[in-house]
C-alpha cells in the first residue's frame, strides 16, 4: 500500500478543516447571509410592513414639512428621548423622525411635501433584519464577535475548499447535475454556487469581517444609536431648510441623508447613496442660531479603504439593477452554505446516522435551513395580523418570529433525536410552503395599498413568497417520493 | 438593453466553455464552430462584456459585470442540465422494458 503523496495529505487535511469549520460556522453564516439578503431590500420591506404609509414619487422637501419634524424631534426631546431627521431618497420617499428602541430605528413618517403625518403601523420593518444580520438579536458586543468570528471561519472555509477544489473549478464551472444521485447534485449545486458568486463572497466576507471589529472597538457617534435617554436643552430649532443648503454646498453633494441633533450643535451628513465611498462626511451648525461651524470630513488616504469597504458591504450607492445582483447574489451565498451544510449531513449519515450529535448536528441543520425562512415569513404575517393599534405590536412582531423560530427548533430536534428527520424536514418545508402561497392571499385580502408604487411593492414581495413556496414544495415533495 | 446584453454576452462565454468540455462535446451534434474559436469566444465574449460594462462608470461597471456573469453562469447550468436530460430521456428505457 502506498503512502499519500504530501500534496494528497494537504488535501485530505483541508477536506477536514473545510467539513467540519464549514458546517460549525455554517448554521450561524447561514442566518447571517439570509438575514443580510433581505437587509438588501431592509427600506422596501419596512415600507412594505407599513401599507398604510404612500409612497408617492419623490418631492422635493419644503421647509414647511422640515419644520414639522423639527417639531417632533422636540417634542420627542422634552421626554428625554434621543431622535434624529432621515431625510426622504429616492428609495425612501418620506421623511422619518427616528429613535433607537434597542435593537432598531423606528419611528413616524411624514409627507415631504406637505408634512403631514403618515401614520402607519408601529413595526421594526427591514431594521429587525439588519440588526439580526450583524447582532444575531444578542446585542452589539456578543452579537458583533460572534458574527466577526463567523467571518473568519468563512475565510477559512473559503480558503480550504478553494484547496480542495482547485482541479474541477474551471472544467466544472458551470456544470450541474440535478437529476444525478443525492450527493452529486448537492456537491453540483456547491461548486457552481460557490465559484460563481466566489467574487462577491470574497468581498462581502472580507469587508463584513473588518467592518465588525471596528464597529466593536472604534465606536463612533451613531445616529442617536446607542445614546441613551437623557435631558436634552430643548430650544426651539433654527429653520433646516437653509442648512441642508448650506451642507448640500460645502460638502458639494446633491443629497443629504439624515440630522443628528446634540445639545450643542446640528449635524447634518452626506447621503450614503451618493457615494461608493460610505463616508459618513458632516456639516456641522450652531443649534441656537443655525451658524455654520464646520465640516467633519474623512479623507485621509488611511480612511479610504474602510469607507470602500463599508461602501461595498452596505451597497447603499447601488442603482436598482445593483441591488437586485446583491440581493441574488446573496441568495446564492446562502444556497451555497445551505448546501454545504447538506452535504456534510448526507456523508456522514451512514456510518454516524446513529449517534446522538449527529441527530442534534441535523436538527440544528433543520432548524437553520427550514426554521429561519419559516420564522421570518412569520414575522411577515404577524404584520398583517396584529392589529394596528395593538401596544407594543412592534415587539410582538418580534416575539413572533423568535417563537415560531423556537417551535421549529424544538419540532427539529425532538424528531432528529426520535430518528425521525425526513418527517422533520418535510413537515417544516410543508409549513414554509404553505406561509409562502397564504401570505400574497393574505396581504390582498387585509391591506389596500394606495398609490402603484406600494401595490409594485407589494407584489414584488407576493412573487417571492411565491417562489420560496414552490422551492420549498417542491423539496418537500421530492422527500416524500423518497422516503415512501 | 445594456445589461441584458452584458447577460447575453456572459451566457453564449459559458456555453461555449461548456461545449469545449469533453463530457458535452460528447453529447451534442458537431458544433457549427470549430472548437479551437469557441476556446477564444469563451474569453472574448466576457471581455466584450466587460468593456460594455465598464464605458459608462467603471466602479459599479465592475460590481455587475461580476454580477451578471454570476448570474448568466447559473441560468446557463440550469438550462444545460435540463437540456442534458431531455437529452438523455430518449435512450432510458421505459419501465415496462426494463422489467
Amino acid at each position: 500500500m502506498t503512502k499519500p503523496g504530501i500534496r494528497e495529505t494537504f488535501r485530505l487535511h483541508m477536506g477536514w478543516l473545510h467539513s467540519w469549520v464549514g458546517f460549525i460556522a455554517g448554521l450561524v453564516l447561514a442566518c447571517i447571509f439570509l438575514t443580510g439578503t433581505l437587509t438588501v431590500f431592509d427600506q422596501e420591506i419596512t415600507q412594505w410592513m407599513q401599507p398604510e404609509v404612500p409612497l408617492s414619487p419623490l418631492h422635493h422637501i419644503t421647509p414647511e414639512a422640515l419644520q414639522t419634524a423639527a417639531d417632533t424631534v422636540l417634542q420627542n426631546q422634552k421626554q428625554g428621548r434621543a431622535v434624529f431627521i432621515n431625510l426622504p431618497s429616492a428609495r425612501d420617499p418620506v421623511l422619518r423622525v427616528l429613535h433607537y428602541n434597542g435593537t432598531a430605528f423606528t419611528g413616524p413618517a411624514y409627507d415631504p411635501a406637505t408634512g403631514l403625518l403618515l401614520k402607519g403601523r408601529d413595526t421594526e420593518g427591514g431594521q429587525f433584519f439588519y440588526n439580526f444580520h450583524y447582532t444575531l438579536h444578542s446585542g452589539r458586543i456578543v452579537g458583533g464577535i460572534l458574527t466577526g468570528l463567523a467571518g473568519l471561519f468563512l475565510l477559512v472555509t473559503l480558503l480550504s475548499g478553494l484547496i480542495i477544489h482547485l482541479r474541477s473549478i474551471w472544467p466544472d464551472m458551470v456544470l450541474f447535475r440535478p437529476f444525478g444521485p443525492r450527493p452529486r447534485a448537492w456537491l453540483d449545486a456547491h461548486l457552481l454556487t460557490g465559484v460563481l458568486f466566489l467574487p462577491f463572497l470574497l468581498v462581502i466576507t472580507y469587508t463584513g469581517t473588518i467592518i465588525q471589529p471596528y464597529s466593536l472597538f472604534a465606536q463612533k457617534p451613531r445616529p442617536a444609536a446607542a445614546t441613551p435617554a437623557r435631558h436634552i436643552e430643548t430650544t426651539a430649532l433654527p429653520p433646516l431648510f437653509p442648512l441642508i443648503e448650506e451642507t448640500k454646498k460645502r460638502l458639494n453633494t446633491q443629497e443629504c441623508g439624515f440630522i443628528l441633533f446634540t445639545p450643542e450643535d446640528i449635524r447634518i451628513s452626506r447621503s450614503d447613496y451618493s457615494s461608493l465611498f460610505l463616508t459618513r462626511d458632516q456639516a456641522i451648525f450652531d443649534r441656537n442660531d443655525g451658524h455654520f461651524l464646520r465640516i467633519i470630513t474623512h479623507d485621509s488616504t488611511a480612511d479610504r479603504p474602510f469607507q470602500l469597504a463599508r461602501g461595498l458591504h452596505h451597497a447603499r450607492f447601488s442603482i436598482s439593477v445593483l441591488s437586485w445582483l446583491y440581493f441574488l447574489s446573496g441568495l446564492s451565498c446562502t444556497i451555497l452554505i445551505i448546501s454545504g451544510l447538506v452535504l456534510f449531513l448526507i456523508k456522514r449519515r451512514r456510518i454516524s446516522g446513529h449517534m446522538t450529535v449527529y441527530k442534534l448536528a441535523e436538527g440544528f441543520c433543520i432548524l437553520t435551513v427550514a426554521g429561519l425562512p419559516i420564522s421570518a415569513l412569520a414575522f411577515l404575517w404577524a404584520n398583517r395580523l396584529i392589529p394596528v393599534s395593538f401596544p407594543g405590536r412592534a415587539e410582538a412582531e418580534v416575539s413572533v418570529f423568535f417563537a415560531t423560530w423556537t417551535l421549529s427548533a424544538t419540532q427539529a430536534i425532538c424528531f432528529s433525536l426520535a430518528r425521525r428527520p425526513f418527517a422533520a424536514w418535510t413537515m417544516q418545508l410543508i409549513t414554509l410552503a404553505a406561509l409562502g402561497v397564504g401570505l400574497p392571499i393574505a396581504d390582498a385580502l387585509m391591506v389596500p395599498h394606495p398609490t402603484p408604487r406600494n401595490i409594485a411593492l407589494s407584489c414584488t414581495v407576493d412573487i417571492w413568497c411565491l417562489i420560496t413556496a414552490t422551492a420549498a414544495a417542491v423539496a418537500a415533495m421530492r422527500l416524500i417520493k423518497k422516503t415512501s | 438593453m445594456i445589461f441584458i446584453l452584458i447577460f447575453l454576452l456572459w451566457f453564449t462565454g459559458f456555453l461555449a466553455h461548456e461545449i469545449v468540455q469533453p463530457r458535452t462535446r460528447k453529447l451534442i451534434a458537431p458544433s457549427p464552430l470549430p472548437i479551437t474559436t469557441l476556446r477564444y469566444v469563451r474569453f472574448l465574449l466576457p471581455g466584450a462584456a466587460l468593456l460594455l460594462s465598464l464605458h459608462t462608470d467603471w466602479q459599479t461597471g465592475v460590481m455587475i459585470w461580476l454580477g451578471l456573469g454570476a448570474c448568466a453562469g447559473i441560468v446557463c447550468a440550469l438550462s444545460l442540465a435540463l437540456w442534458r436530460q431531455n437529452a438523455a430521456q430518449p435512450d432510458r428505457p421505459a419501465p415496462s422494458e426494463a422489467k
